[in-house]
């Protein structure tokens, strides 16, 4: 019988919280994965919660953003368990910064180890690696369109720190980390942002990867503030500049669905340029994106909706994979009321991640997504 | 605001692969560039190449996976694919497939740029068998660089003139050496073609130059054949414009522009340099801008039917509070007389009143009915591949009319369609042929399939009597020898189903007949 267990605490050592997150998650039953997601430094972290799981598969993430607990408390560390006849292998892949393909493609090899029926692949990331499109990109291609893809790149947080990801006993930055999971049951994938396009297009000129140097002939800068309408303090610093972009964001059309949205992340106000989360096309059109505190709450339901709807069953558990910026739009009583509401049992467990990027593609072949919610649904 | 009501995802996708293009040096690097492209552009789940019938790159599954999906295109925990398939050259094609919803005539369109954009640089990647590219990689940069300049010129959809006059102008500048110019039908006779945009032919010269009937000269036969044509020793071919003929035009030649589904002109270039002969990338460059001039055309038409369709709902909606007050204010009338005067009224006046309230009921819900269908009519349902006598059958049967109808031998072929929109549609045209056929016409239903275009027409005795053509299609409107219960929306709806399956419904009277004809894409 597949079980899962979610477990969070709040310590002012790590490795206590790591302990007592694990055995609240686990109960004293023996796991087939286990997942950790901490907003306190990942080593101590992974340490306590190491003394406790013993020697089984086990990937994890940081997070400056925080991380989502069950309840809507607030934890340093939440650790999420699987158990009961999960197939599962786990592998990673590193220097994702230098070599993005070999590294997705290390990573995406643990498909190989799990021969159930149902797979998917659970992967964990750097967004400070610059090479987020690439790296999923490289899972895409070798596991191929019959394999759902699901996690995120931990969220830095508007000041930029690091993020670092678990695998086993090891702790690693620019790398990505993945958890292959089989099941004799399909698994269900769902994201959803919220976003809507609004006002007049700006034609991307000159960009590089993903910084953007001109917006409708003009530097990129000037005319990405002049559109949202910025305060004149923003580019005072450059936390400030992040928040401002994260709830920002600009977008472009897609023929069916939500519009793809482009995150700012940072600007250089001596070259006057724009840095995205991902490489931006050469020559589109982008709008910006607005939405509301109800546009966003109602994608998580949407999301949820179509990650549950996708599996036989009420689910054994859920893993949400949120966008930083949602926090700042969202107040933390009406997402946690949000979820409860979407959730089809109150027993399910709930453990998510503060993201920059989020990972979700069940079909088709989008899997990179920003400012959106992504959930994977356990059967 | 949407930006996908005036903006076509195709804009996006080709600036950035001619781009990445531009950058490859090897055949499979082109292919898995252009499959990444294709698969992004459509959301597609799974894209590949195939040469020769080879399957040659593939993207989200192995090559063999690819081969399997060819002949069942089912996806473990996907579903059934919808398979596009877009020819690259003469032995080349790219496939595309997709899980979550059937593909359209602009998935269709997208993956035709894509197809396209691939031909040019494959102009400029060496092959296997090629030493050398066959392009000088300038010469594909200046290429590359006209058209990224043109695809966001075209989706911002500026003025049409200044972008017609921007795709002839950059013409000039890939193709060195040339003059050339744009030529669409002649709304006003479209067997002739007009010319709309040139760039180094003197406008003094313009009344030599300005008309060419279709099938004549270089760029009306691109028209009719709808090919590339190449015209070379122009000055002692006969079948030229005398114009560019006398003053010794070398070479010529010319590619179809299309809008939506229909060839509606030509882009020619040509030559006076002697002995100048255009090189295998030149053709492609060439097929390559009256692709994009097709893109800007069709654009503006969406952009012009976005505004209609805005004006007739507007209509619709004044008709609409119109036509259901009138029989909502007789029934509560009688419904209310009746209990107001019970006492008074005989039996039979009682009858009378409540038959006529139940008549005005039924007025009332057949009225609703046809709203809610016209509502769901522009939704896309799922195609199917049948045969098209089936279809026909289906729809004659499906009526009370069989007796009045006759259906001439449909050809063989199967064809590709929403065939539950394609039913309905000719549903309505033999309902409304049969209206209007007087005694005893008989009414006559019959289809073909020419290229990629299926076309029925329904047929019955008689005229269109004062009514413009155009003006059958508008809602509410009936003819005045209409008999039955019909209020006027059935044709209305027909065409807009027509219009949502990429198509269109037409009408003309000749010889005392009245002839609807249905013209759909339909892959065979």
């Amino acid at each position: 019988m597949r079980w899962t267990g979610a477990g969070q605490a709040a310590h002012e050592d790590p490795r206590l919280a790591g302990s007592a997150a694990a055995e609240q998650a686990l109960g004293g039953r023996d796991a087939d994965l286990v997942v950790v997601f901490a907003a306190t430094p990942l080593s101590d972290a992974l340490a306590g919660v190491r003394r406790v799981v013993g020697p089984v598969p086990l990937v994890g993430c940081s997070s400056a953003g925080g991380v989502l607990t069950q309840l809507g408390e607030a934890a340093d560390v939440v650790v999420a368990g699987l158990g009961g006849g999960y197939e599962v292998a786990t592998a990673f892949g590193a220097d994702v910064s230098h070599a993005p393909g070999d590294a997705s493609r290390a990573a995406a090899a643990a498909l190989d180890r799990v021969g159930s029926r149902h797979r998917i692949l659970l992967l964990l990331g750097d967004p400070a690696t610059g090479k987020t499109s690439a790296a999923v990109r490289g899972v895409q291609a070798r596991a191929g369109a019959a394999v759902p893809l699901v996690g995120g790149f931990g969220s830095a947080g508007f000041g930029h720190r690091g993020v670092v990801q678990a695998h086993a006993h090891e702790v690693l930055d620019d790398a990505l980390v993945a958890a292959a999971i089989g099941a004799p049951a399909p698994f269900g994938v769902g994201v959803a942002h919220g976003w809507h396009m609004a006002g007049s297009p700006l034609v991307v000129g000159e960009r590089t990867g993903a910084e953007i140097v001109t917006l409708d002939d003009e530097p990129a800068l000037d005319a990405y503030l002049a559109t949202s309408d910025a305060p004149g303090s923003v580019l005072d610093d450059l936390a400030g500049f992040a928040r401002w972009a994260s709830v920002h964001p600009l977008g472009l059309p897609r023929r069916h669905g939500e519009p793809r949205v482009i995150s700012v992340v940072d600007a250089d106000p001596r070259a006057r340029t724009l840095r995205c989360a991902s490489d931006v096309p050469r020559d589109v059109l982008t709008w910006p994106l607005v939405t509301d505190a109800d546009a966003v709450a109602a994608a998580g339901r949407r999301a949820l909706a179509a990650a549950v709807g996708a599996i036989d069953g009420p689910p054994v558990g859920l893993l949400t994979f949120e966008a930083l910026s949602r926090r700042q739009l969202l107040d933390d009583v009406r997402r946690d009321a949000d979820l409860d509401q979407t959730a089809p049992a109150s027993a399910v467990p709930l453990a998510g991640l503060h993201t920059d990027a989020e990972i979700a593609r069940a079909c088709g072949s989008h899997a990179l997504h920003h400012c959106s919610i992504a959930v994977l649904a356990l059967p | 605001m949407n930006g996908d009501d005036h903006f076509d995802v195709t804009g996006q996708v080709l600036p950035s692969l001619l781009e990445a293009l531009h950058e490859v040096r090897s055949l499979p690097a082109a292919y898995a560039t252009t499959l990444q492209h294709l698969l992004d552009a459509l959301d597609a789940d799974v894209a590949w190449v195939s040469r020769d019938r080879d399957i040659v790159a593939a993207l989200g599954v192995s090559r063999s996976e690819a081969e399997a999906l060819r002949q069942d295109p089912v996806l473990a925990d996907c579903g059934r694919l919808d398979l596009l398939a877009v020819g690259v050259g003469s032995d080349m094609t790219l496939y595309a497939g997709r899980s979550t919803r059937p593909f359209d005539t602009r998935d269709r369109r997208t993956g035709r740029a894509v197809g396209r954009a691939l031909a040019v640089a494959l102009a400029g990647t060496p092959s296997q068998e090629q030493e050398q590219a066959v392009v000088e990689p300038s010469q594909l940069s200046t290429m590359v660089q006209h058209l990224c300049t043109l695809v966001p010129r075209i989706a911002r959809t500026e003025q049409m003139q200044t972008t017609l006059d921007a795709i002839t102008a950059s013409a000039v500048e890939v193709i060195p050496g040339s003059v050339c110019g744009l030529r669409l039908l002649d709304p006003a006779d479209p067997s002739y073609l007009i010319t709309v945009s040139t760039h180094g032919v003197p406008t003094t010269d313009e009344p030599a130059w300005e008309r060419l009937p279709i099938g004549h000269g270089v760029g009306g036969r691109a028209v009719t054949e709808v090919r590339l044509v190449i015209q070379r020793d122009y000055s002692l071919a006969s079948d030229t414009v005398p114009y560019f003929r006398q003053r010794r035009l070398e070479v010529a030649m010319s590619a179809p522009v299309r809008e939506a589904h229909r060839t509606i002109g030509s882009l020619t270039v040509g030559s006076y340099e002697p002995g100048r002969d255009y090189s295998a990338f030149e053709e492609q460059a060439l097929v390559a801008l009256a692709e994009l001039t097709s893109l800007a055309l069709t654009d503006a038409q969406r952009h012009r039917e976005a505004v209609e369709a805005r004006r007739s709902r507007e209509m619709l909606l004044a008709e609409v509070s119109h036509e259901l007050k009138t029989p909502l204010s007789v029934l509560l009338g009688a419904v209310a007389t009746v209990r107001r005067h019970a006492a008074r009224l005989t039996v039979d006046e009682r009858d009378e009143l409540l038959e006529s309230a139940l008549a005005r009921g039924r007025d009332l819900e057949r009225l609703i009915d046809q709203l809610l269908q016209s509502s769901r009519s522009e939704l896309a349902g799922s195609s199917e591949r049948v045969r098209l006598a089936q279809v026909l059958e289906q729809a004659v049967h499906a009526s009370t009319w069989g007796a009045h109808v006759e259906v001439a031998p449909a050809p063989a072929d199967e064809v590709v369609i929403d065939v539950a929109a394609v039913r309905s549609i000719v549903e309505s045209l033999i309902a409304n042929a049969v209206r209007h056929r007087g005694e005893e016409g008989l009414v006559r239903v019959q289809a073909a399939l020419a290229g990629d275009t299926l076309r029925v027409s329904v047929s019955n005795p008689g005229t269109l009597g004062e009514l413009e053509p155009e003006r059958v299609f508008e809602p509410f409107v009936r003819g005045r020898d209409a008999t039955g219960h019909g209020v006027g929306l059935g044709l209305f709806i027909a065409r807009r189903q027509a219009r949502a399956l990429g198509g269109d419904l037409e009408v003309r009277e000749a010889y005392g007949q009245v002839t609807f004809t249905l013209a759909l894409p339909a892959d065979g």
